[in-house]
């Protein structure tokens, strides 16, 4: 099978990922409970995976790493511990439904920043109509999970202090191939999985905590066991105990510190560049099949390893059907992003989606070509 | 005070050197410690290596006391139990507590 659904999650991961999440699954114990050995490996483990996020996007602290489950679990907490039952958020025209549900769920009113795929400026003029109209909160993801595009982050985390909004980022599809950087943009939080552009499993997340709007207290989601102040009733006050109930997924969290190494020893420039040049070559070769629609940047620079296209007349669903029964790996249709559809007017149809890792090659995009090209 | 399991510890012999760096490897802690207590675990684990980057050998432990409940230290050798926690104050950690081993193995509240 040739992969190429990173967007959804990163299949082949380093070897160092598979040892480290073995050697968890067998060696270690729950952290934050028992003080032998085994309890406090855990704990260790733990702790270098948050001093390890905490440098790479830009924390003041590890203890503002908090562990999730994923992003969507992260993007949960953040939207739902600013944002009152009711009140207004502003989200781009690209939103995930990880950010769309819970707000659909509270009951918010939403105003939409719109834009073209891979028009930054616009996207960020849009932004600054919508701050006018006085949100409580802002969500803005850092690149589109359907089409590539990078959004202008820094420029609209800018905006978002100029109108005092708090401003909750994204980063499903640009951690470990662009910086993420909390405190410069000053956002209240940053949302990530672990299992995409940072190669550890699957059912590990980050959510970085920033400073709260008037040093307010951090909602919490799930309540429970912590390993800390068992007689009181309520969730610790302080992070990251707050919004870590239950027990930790150990090898999950010594995975992902895993890839975290493994991201860091690359660099993220490296990461990005190598998926560029995969896009850029699958860009050049299916736009030699007048039966494809393609969704690409012209310039380079305003788009990752995520490429969107459509077959004429044929439904997105029965050509990557017909992919995967060639051995090729992709996803169709709306990838849990609506709006995003919206804003590319692939509403009706959705798109097939590539998406890139390292772990490809030219070899596979060739093969993706050939075999569009005989469907 | 007694320590955890109501064991108390009589003073080993003096060694012909100092064994510490030798039970520190091991994972074993000296006989003579402090604890400090901290808030949580992950709080805990920054004030080790807070302590250890000002040259005290430090290790985040579960507390030989049940307080609220789970509750977490830093272990430090015992010499360096009255100095640890103004280093912690200073690097923004709060001390909760500090508990000292005497030379007859039961551990002593100090006043922080």
């Amino acid at each position: 099978m040739i992969y190429l659904d990173s967007a959804a999650t990163t299949l082949q991961k380093p070897a160092s990922v598979y040892r480290a999440a073995g050697r968890a699954l067998r060696d270690l114990a729950s952290p934050g409970r028992g003080g032998y050995p085994a309890a406090m490996e855990a704990a260790e483990e733990a702790y270098r995976c948050r001093e390890a996020a905490a440098a790479m996007f830009d924390t003041e602290g590890p203890e503002r790493v908090v562990f999730c489950m994923n992003a969507t679990h992260a993007l949960n907490i953040a939207v739902k511990s600013l944002l009152k039952p009711g009140g207004t958020a502003l989200i781009s025209g690209y939103a995930h439904n990880a950010v769309l549900r819970p707000l659909h769920a509270l009951g918010a009113k939403i105003l939409t920043a719109d834009a073209p795929p891979f028009a930054p400026e616009r996207m960020l003029e849009s932004f600054a109509a919508q701050l006018r109209r006085g949100p409580q909160l802002a969500v803005a993801d850092h690149v589109s999970n359907v089409f590539g595009c990078i959004q202008p982050v820094a420029e609209i985390a800018e905006l978002c202090r100029q109108y005092g909004v708090p401003l909750v980022v994204d980063a499903s599809q640009s951690a470990g191939c662009l910086p993420v950087l909390l405190r410069t943009w000053q956002a209240a939080f940053v949302a990530m999985p672990g299992h995409k552009g940072l190669y550890g499993p699957q059912g590990t997340g980050l959510l970085l905590c920033g400073e709260q709007p008037g040093g307010g207290e951090i909602r919490t989601l799930l309540e429970g066991g912590t390993g800390v102040a068992s007689r009181e009733r309520d969730m610790p006050a302080f992070l990251p105990e707050r919004l870590e109930a239950g027990t930790h997924n150990m090898p999950g969290i010594a995975g992902l510190r895993a890839g975290l190494g493994f991201v860091n020893a690359l660099g993220t420039e490296r990461i990005l560049g190598r998926e560029r040049e995969l896009t850029r070559l699958a860009v050049s070769l299916l736009g030699e099949n007048p039966a494809l629609e393609l969704f690409a940047a012209d310039e380079a620079a305003k788009q990752t390893g995520v490429l969107s296209f459509r077959v004429r007349g044929m439904d997105c669903a029965e050509a990557a059907e017909r992919l995967a029964a060639r051995g090729l790996a992709l996803r169709a249709g709306l990838h849990c992003a609506p709006l995003a559809h919206r804003c590319a007017g692939t509403e009706e149809t959705g798109t097939v989606r590539m998406s890139v890792s390292v772990f490809n090659r030219e070899g596979h995009i060739r093969r993706l070509s050939a075999v569009l090209a005989s469907l | 005070m007694t320590l955890r399991g109501g064991k108390r510890c009589s003073p080993p012999p003096a060694p012909a050197f100092s064994a510490l760096p030798i039970l520190w490897l091991l994972g074993e802690y000296p006989l003579l410690h402090a604890c400090i207590g901290i808030r949580s675990l992950t709080y805990a684990q920054r004030a080790a290596r807070v302590l250890e980057s000002r040259g005290i050998r430090a290790q985040a432990a579960r507390a030989p006391w049940t307080g609220s409940g789970c509750a977490w230290c830093v272990r430090v050798p015992a010499a360096d139990g009255e100095r640890a926690p103004a280093l912690l104050r200073e690097a923004g950690l709060r001390p909760e507590r500090l508990v000292i081993e005497g030379e007859d193995g039961v551990l002593r509240e100090r006043q922080l």
